[in-house]
């Protein structure tokens, strides 16, 4: 089930979102921000981590990158753009599924999370959070 | 004693560590500078950095000597996203073609972000740039290439040790190049995530070289190519005979052979006569004409001994050649190679080229005397006989009497003799046989006869080379003439008139006779008829 090659293909996938949203510029910016996780990974400190806490981070992390995204949905998008934002709902959806086929233990984040961080909106949330994807 | 061992063993130990450690240090020193070198040609951008690990970072940008300043003039900050800015200690290395080179090392990283980095000399910007350290790999090449054989013809493996990175094993993708040994032009075959790749379509019996180097496959991390590894030669498989070319070709020869033998069978003696053609020869029956006296006959029938048929007597007679009568054609059994013939018919139907000439010295008067010995005599009543019943004659019919007869044999010898030659300088035999003549008409040109020059040879036999009554069957090409004692005349008239048929076929003359004897066409070889 965790085959590398699907989540490549998510990956992917993200990576073309990301280049339709940079072509798109002033059309598709949005006036209000979104709370997007932290992607950068420290090794070192990943290696001391356990099971848990990296469970969590995934799962909070993948919670709030849907929350976005699915926000960027209900907004006016042109087409194309509608496309690649289901696309991502539907993989990170798939990512999620995977997660908990393999015991990984689920969690939401608490709404007043200490975490708000705010990123680069409609370019690099999609690319900013898959390369967080591809390091899991 | 014990002090000074021990003080030795340690300098001894201090010294191999020493030493393994310099190797390692000169290795990783060449390694950096292979990467560096690697980097020059491959970034624009500077400062150029590049990743060898999950945690790790080098960067390095080049400056000329002479504008170069010192390590302390520099200073590298460099920020993650969100973060606050650190600094990087800087080193300055010389390098090659007048150049420094100025170094600055991170040992923890972050993958994901976004880190800019900024240069500063002595508070001047001098640098900026913003990467993604995931994205800037840069491996040492994979270790332990080796090659192995598969077994099979024309294939090679290659197997590898891939760099020891966590997580990324799956994103590596790896270029082997192979060509062989000498030659410059090779092959580049791709492979991700694996350890070994089989090399095919290699000649047999090759020395190849073959190199690798890797890269990440840039999903998920990415980078530069390594650098290449050492060369490794290995020889290709020697070549094997494909068993199935080689059966069916032993099939085709084997066919063919058949084929050959069959056609060779089958035209067994056409070809005998071909490449063996039966040369009569006369010399036997006149003992040293044609070695000491050069065919000079009169020469030497003073000097000669004489024989069964030397009788003067016969050379001098006031009689005139008997014309001979084909009476029917008798086709008999295998022919038999001919011996020596009777030395009169020899001299008039010679065979040999190089016997026209001799020939032609011939005296033609000699060959009036067409004699057979006066025991052997065909009476005039048998002759009618046989010419009323114009039946083929029997062997048995023909050898009942012990009478001379001489079979002319038409052959086909091929020779380059023009044909004017021929025409010039050989007679054909109807000068035998004058047309529309009676037979005591002589005729004195009996000697020549057509040659060979393509066309039908002549060869006669005796009826004394063949005691026992076995009649050589020459096949279907001859025809067989009785001949008759000079004391018989006969009156023959001739059916038509002589014609050379196409002597470019070589058929001397054709004839049609009027005692309608058939004269049979012959299908090999041409066919002689004599004209009366």
């Amino acid at each position: 089930i965790c085959d590398l090659s699907v989540l490549n293909h998510f990956i992917k996938e993200a990576w073309d979102a990301e280049a339709a949203m940079r072509a798109c510029k002033d059309a598709c910016s949005i006036a209000t921000n979104f709370t997007v996780p932290l992607t950068r990974v420290d090794f070192d400190v990943w290696e001391a981590m356990n099971i848990e806490e990296r469970a969590q981070e995934v799962q909070s992390g993948l919670h709030v990158l849907n929350e976005a995204i699915s926000s960027l949905q209900a907004s006016n998008q042109t087409d194309v753009l509608q496309s690649h934002i289901d696309a991502s709902i539907s993989n990170i959806a798939s990512i999620r599924q995977v997660l908990r086929s393999l015991s990984i233990p689920e969690y939401v984040p608490p709404t007043s999370g200490g975490e708000d961080k705010e990123m680069q909106i409609v370019s690099s949330i999609s690319e900013l959070f898959q390369v967080h994807i591809n390091f899991l | 004693k014990k002090m000074t061992n021990d003080n030795l063993n340690k300098l001894l130990v201090f010294c191999v560590l020493f030493c393994a450690q310099k190797t390692s240090i000169v290795h990783g020193a060449q390694a950096l500078e292979t990467k560096v070198a690697l980097l020059l040609h491959a970034e624009p951008e500077n400062p150029k950095c590049f990743a060898e690990g999950m945690s790790d970072l080098t960067c390095f940008w080049e400056e000329d000597e002479e504008r170069a300043g010192s390590a302390d003039q520099y200073s590298f900050i460099y920020t993650y996203q969100n973060e606050n800015s650190s600094e990087c200690s800087i080193t300055a290395l010389p390098a090659a073609g007048g150049k420094r080179l100025y170094f600055c090392r991170l040992s923890q990283t972050q993958l994901f972000v976004p880190l800019d980095i900024r240069v500063f000399r002595d508070d001047l910007l001098i640098h900026n740039r913003s990467l993604f350290i995931e994205a800037v790999f840069l491996l040492d090449p994979p270790a332990n290439l080796t090659l192995t054989s598969t077994g099979m013809q024309g294939q090679l493996k290659a197997s590898w040790l891939p760099p020891s990175l966590k997580y990324m094993g799956d994103s590596m993708m790896y270029e082997v190049s192979y060509a062989m040994a000498g030659s410059h032009i090779g092959k580049v075959e791709e492979v991700q995530a694996s350890s070994e790749l089989i090399l095919r379509g290699l000649q047999s019996g090759t020395k190849y070289k073959v190199r690798i180097r890797v890269k990440l496959d840039g999903i998920s991390y990415s980078g530069y190519w390594s650098a290449w590894t050492d060369p490794v030669l290995m020889e290709t498989m020697p070549g094997d005979l494909d068993p199935l070319i080689v059966s069916l070709s032993l099939i085709i020869s084997l066919v063919l052979t058949l084929l050959s033998l069959l056609v060779l069978m089958s035209h067994r003696r056409f070809l005998l006569k071909k490449i063996w053609p039966i040369i009569p020869t006369p010399e036997s029956k006149f003992q040293g004409l044609f070695k000491v006296y050069g065919g000079d006959f009169q020469e030497w029938l003073g000097h000669s001994t004489g024989g069964l048929w030397l009788r003067p007597t016969y050379f001098y007679s006031e009689e005139f050649p008997v014309p001979l009568e084909v009476l029917s054609e008798v086709s008999l059994g295998p022919a038999l190679p001919s011996s020596a013939l009777p030395p009169k018919a020899s001299e008039a139907l010679g065979e040999e080229e190089d016997e026209d000439k001799k020939l032609k010295r011939v005296d033609p008067a000699l060959m009036e005397g067409w004699r057979k010995t006066p025991q052997e005599h065909w009476t005039m009543d048998q002759l009618r006989a046989i010419h009323q019943h114009p039946a083929p004659w029997t062997q048995s019919s023909l050898l009942e009497s012990h009478d001379a007869y001489v079979t002319l044999n038409a052959q086909n010898h091929s020779v380059e003799e023009p044909l004017d030659d021929i025409l010039e300088e050989t007679l054909p035999l109807q000068v035998l046989f004058a047309s529309g003549r009676t037979s005591s008409e002589s005729r004195s040109d009996l000697g020549s006869v057509q040659q060979s020059s393509g066309s039908g040879r002549l060869s006669s036999q005796s009826s004394f080379e063949y005691p026992n009554h076995t009649w050589p069957s020459k096949g279907p090409g001859y025809t067989y003439m009785a001949v008759a004692d000079s004391g018989v005349s006969m009156d023959y008239s001739p059916m038509s008139s002589n014609k050379i048929d196409d002597i470019g076929k070589g058929v001397i003359y054709t004839n049609e006779y009027k005692n309608e004897i058939p004269a049979h066409r012959r299908p090999i070889g041409t066919p002689i008829h004599f004209a009366f």
